[in-house]
């Protein structure tokens, strides 16, 4: 038994798979324990080949013996011919959270796409995989590419599929058209993605026909019960955008809302997805206020 | 029973279909291409702001207006539009309009005029010409003529703009309550009334027309609408 030890996270994937696979073999080669933190909770020894589930498993073990294996493509881990379904994106997103939580504290952050990897402790490792990744065609960039660079500036577009229409919609899954009329309800809500702390900007495209009436518009980015927000009436049909800036203290799963103002009769929305961005907590443009409802300046 | 048979049970006492209106000489319609239907205790409010189409509406599906485009079937009897007095005779009295429409919906006129004075409590003022009588006491007249010839569907514009508070009290328990098996269609701003007594609700808005299955929604849109 070796007095070495190395602690991974790794994403919930088809490649992530296979990282496990090959590190267990490694491991057993080298004759190293192999345990999951999951099915061990008590164990605090820092010896053999563990793997954490969260940022907090990986701290009993130094950080020059910690890894974390990301995957942030939009492919769907049971079958990657299918878009990835949004639970899979969400469980994912949760992970790399706790992947970005543990690169913070040290841990050797590496691709799953690659198919030989240098960990620390155990040096390289190869993996086999059958079949390379598959994103799928509809997906245009995975909505977990802002886990892709940690620095301000890192960017992913959420394309409208990621979402969740209450009342349906019309159009394509990736056009979206909703039929505003009805009580003031969220018509657009999702995708529940995590997010780790910072600042995160939010710009939406959308277009607008108010149908010769006027389309009051409330737009949230958020999580919980906290949300900042923006308000816009809309009279003239055309292509509009928005953009809603926000702190989070805590890692949390966020929402877009997009709700009818007020009860209308009339009007069409359709959305064309948002772009997320990291932002620097000391970026000198201002925050989204929580406590108020500002009017947008749409474009 | 037959397939056919069965069809005719199934029926909706009310249907129309693509039914519009434009005015002689008027640029734009009022309305087009409403849709809906109504059950044999179908209870469907009209709501609109002024000017919108409620009450040609109600006298198109009354007979009193012709319809424009599109079509309106009724399977079941349905009232004129209680409310509106154009129906009388002016220089006639109250006993002469109730003689002609009795006469008209092949009813006994005796009876017919019980049920008329013990409704509108009108007296000898009955033998009076309809055209001396005023607002409320033609309302009186109006509403117990629609009450004392019973139908299948009531139509009721704005049922509250008529009489004093004893006589709407009298008219909404002779409407709703005695008569609770019955289809009804109403036009009215009163909200509460439509919320309370309505199970749907079509709006009527710049020429559009939406039809709500949920009352307290169309109400809510109603709310704002007037209020911008």
């Amino acid at each position: 038994m070796s007095d070495f030890g190395l602690c991974v996270l790794i994403t919930p994937s088809a490649a992530g798979h296979g990282w496990r696979e090959a590190l267990a073999v490694r491991a057993a080669q080298l004759g190293w324990l192999i345990r999951d933190s999951a099915a061990t909770p008590g164990d605090a020894s820092a010896t053999g080949l563990v793997f954490a589930h969260n940022h907090a498993a990986m701290l009993a073990f130094p950080a020059s013996a910690r890894a974390v294996i990301i995957d942030t493509t939009a492919t769907d881990p049971v079958d990657p011919g299918q878009p990835a379904a949004l639970d899979a994106l969400i469980l994912r997103s949760q992970v790399l959270v706790e992947a970005e939580m543990a690169a913070q504290a040290g841990a050797a952050v590496l691709n799953a796409a690659r198919y030989a990897l240098d960990f620390p402790v155990l040096g390289p490792v190869e993996r086999r995989e059958g079949s390379p990744y598959r994103i799928h065609p509809s997906v245009s960039e995975s909505p977990l590419a802002i886990f892709d660079d940690a620095a301000p500036g890192a960017s992913a577009t959420w394309s409208p599929r990621w979402f969740v229409y209450p009342d349906g919609f019309q159009g394509s899954a990736d056009e979206p058209l909703i039929d505003l009329t009805g009580r003031m309800r969220p018509v657009i809500h999702g995708p529940y993605l995590h997010l780790p702390a910072g600042r995160w900007r939010v710009d939406l495209s959308f277009t607008v026909d108010p149908e010769q009436a006027h389309a009051p518009l409330l737009f949230e980015w958020g999580s919980g019960i906290e949300f900042c927000r923006i308000m816009t009436e809309i009279r003239y049909p055309g292509t509009y955008s928005v953009s809603l800036d926000r702190i989070w203290i805590e890692p949390d799963a966020v929402q877009l809302r997009i709700w009818p103002a007020h009860p209308v009769f009339q009007g069409r929305f359709g959305f064309r997805g948002c772009r997320v961005t990291r932002v620097s907590m000391d970026d000198p443009s201002p925050l989204t206020p929580i406590d108020r409802i500002v009017e947008a300046g749409v474009v | 029973m037959s397939v056919a048979a069965n069809d005719i049970i199934e029926a909706p006492g009310l249907r129309v279909s693509r039914l519009g209106k434009t005015f002689h000489g008027a640029t734009r319609p009022v309305f087009s291409n409403i849709d809906f239907t109504l059950g044999r205790s179908g209870r469907l409010a009209i709501l609109g702001r002024n000017g919108q189409g409620k009450s040609t509406l109600i006298k198109m599906l009354g007979g009193i207006l012709p319809a424009t485009e599109g079509d309106i079937i009724w399977n079941m009897s349905s009232s004129w539009p209680i409310g509106f007095g154009g129906g009388f005779q002016g220089s006639l009295s109250g006993l002469d309009n109730i003689r002609f429409l009795a006469r008209l919906y092949n009813r006994d006129y005796r009876e017919t005029l019980d049920r008329v004075d013990n409704f509108a409590e009108l007296g000898r003022s009955l033998r009076l010409p309809v055209k001396h009588y005023s607002s409320g006491m033609r309302a009186r007249l109006a509403f117990g003529l629609s009450l004392a010839i019973e139908f299948d569907c009531y139509l009721i514009d704005e049922l509250v703009a008529v009489g004093d508070a004893r006589f709407q009290q009298k008219c909404q328990e002779e409407l709703f309550t005695h008569r609770k098996d019955r289809a009804f269609m109403m036009a009215s701003h009163d909200v509460h009334m439509i919320a309370h007594y309505c199970d749907r609700a079509i709006i009527i808005e710049s020429g559009k027309c939406k039809i709500f299955e949920d009352v307290q929604e169309a109400v809510d849109i109603y709310s704002w609408l007037r209020a911008a």
